[in-house]
């Protein structure tokens, strides 16, 4: 192991340096505490040192200080080398951060069995380190792995129906079936109206609850067939096929009756209601969705504007 | 020089040198010269603190004084110079006085010169054993 030793008694160094290369070790050695803490701080620094209490500049008891004052993961094994052997001292340098002491003039078997204690140590550390690391490398391996099924998933969690992607995916091959079938389509934009004023109200919760009942009553209102989806928030897209242009009236006539039936038996607090902008899609429209469903938008939004202004009307 | 002359206190009664100390270096796994690099290096480092020690007692520069004395005792705890290591253990905690501290330091000088020889015996004796 990689050993550092801080002593500016040149005697002492000598002694420990020779002692610790007779024993297999790498000796990296310094005279100053200064040095020392340098040294302990650089990358790929000892992981376990030696240092004399008494040194000039920085004693070593001061280099314990700094060096446990910051946060890293695997700490250096720290062992104070002193000639001061009074119960206080030894105290006050382990208090200071030190792992363990010696007092000198040192006997080599203590110094041989004490650093055989730090070594054990640092290296039960690092495994640990080591195993800490791979966790959390498992661990985020596992969040991407997870990230990239969500990326993948076509539902939306909250509601059960299609979501953004879901839609566009399902879309694609339902335009394919209607034009190679000569059937028209019709594609609805709705919009809860007042979401906002519910959260406000009863909070985020209850908002939730009337997104997922919307969902409800749209899957209820639509056929099998239809491709019901949340594009998020409070938005919602449908792409009904083999719908011509004069059943449009009936299907929407549906779900505002059904939304009427949901607030009339509703215990719930709030009320649900929609803006819907629907376009006919004529089977041999080369219209892409995204530029269809922008139609659908600003007809929603026109029909927003009117019920909002009806609304107002009503209460003067 | 004179001085007012402080109570000397008697060292005698300790070993200058405890041998075992320095036979304990001569291990046939570490390196043969380590005695040798041993001795040269006190005799040389104890030669510039004793010096450092001198100069900082006459400024007045304690602290000083006491951190050089701590690092004889240290190393001369080392190789077993134990009378040299209670001296300088006496200037590092029992010197209260500038008289006290000089009477210590001359002391540790006349030590020096015994321990010095001593050494210096000790280190022609292995390079002869070495031939």
């Amino acid at each position: 192991m990689r050993i550092l030793i801080a002593e500016d008694d040149p005697v002492s160094r000598r002694v420990l340096t020779v002692q610790l290369i007779k024993w297999g070790h790498e000796v990296v050695v310094t005279e100053n505490g200064i040095e020392a803490w340098e040294t302990l701080r650089s990358p790929n620094a000892p992981k376990l040192a030696i240092l004399d209490w008494m040194m000039p500049g920085m004693d070593g008891v001061e280099v314990c200080r700094r060096l446990r004052q910051e946060q890293v993961d695997s700490p250096v094994y720290l062992i104070l080398l002193t000639a001061l052997s009074l119960k206080e001292n030894v105290i006050a340098g382990l208090e200071g951060g030190a792992d363990d002491y010696l007092t000198k003039p040192f006997d080599r078997q203590e110094l041989r069995v004490r650093v055989q204690a730090g070594v054990r140590i640092v290296e039960l550390q690092s495994n640990l380190c080591e195993r800490v690391k791979e966790l959390q490398e498992a661990v985020a391996e596992k969040e991407r792995a997870e990230e990239a099924l969500r990326n993948l998933t076509l539902t939306d969690d909250m509601t059960g129906l299609y979501n953004h992607r879901g839609f566009f995916t399902l879309a694609k091959h339902i335009a394919k079936m209607a034009r190679r079938n000569k059937q028209n389509s019709v594609l609805i934009y709705a919009d809860m109206d007042g979401l906002k004023q519910i959260n406000d109200n009863f909070g985020h919760s209850v908002g939730s609850l009337a997104i997922k009942e919307t969902a409800e009553i749209l899957r209820r209102t639509f056929r099998d067939c239809d491709l019901v989806s949340r594009f998020g928030g409070d938005e919602f897209v449908i792409l009904s096929p083999n719908v011509n242009e004069t059943e449009i009236q009936t299907i929407v006539q549906r779900l505002r009756t059904n939304l009427d039936e949901y607030n009339k038996s509703s215990e719930h607090p709030f009320e649900l209601s929609l803006s819907l902008g629907a376009v006919p899609i004529d089977h041999s429209d080369k219209n892409s969705f995204e530029k269809q469903i922008a139609v659908a938008d600003s007809a929603m939004y026109l029909e927003k504007r009117e019920r909002k202004m009806a609304k107002e009307l009503a209460f003067v | 020089m004179s001085l007012p002359h402080a109570q000397k206190q008697n060292f005698d009664s300790i070993p200058s040198l405890d041998i075992s100390v320095l036979h304990s270096f001569d291990d046939p796994e570490m390196s043969a010269d380590l005695v040798n690099e041993l001795i040269e290096i006190y005799l040389m480092e104890t030669t510039r603190l004793l010096d450092l020690i001198q100069s900082d007692l006459t400024g007045h520069e304690w602290s000083l004084v006491k951190r050089n004395a701590h690092t004889i005792k240290g190393s001369s705890g080392n190789l077993g110079l134990l009378r040299m290591a209670r001296l300088s253990e006496e200037l590092e905690y029992g010197a209260h006085t500038q008289d006290t501290a000089t009477v210590l330091l001359d002391q540790m000088k006349q030590e020096f010169e015994i321990v010095g020889q001593t050494l210096n015996d000790e280190l022609k004796r292995r390079k002869q054993c070495a031939f």
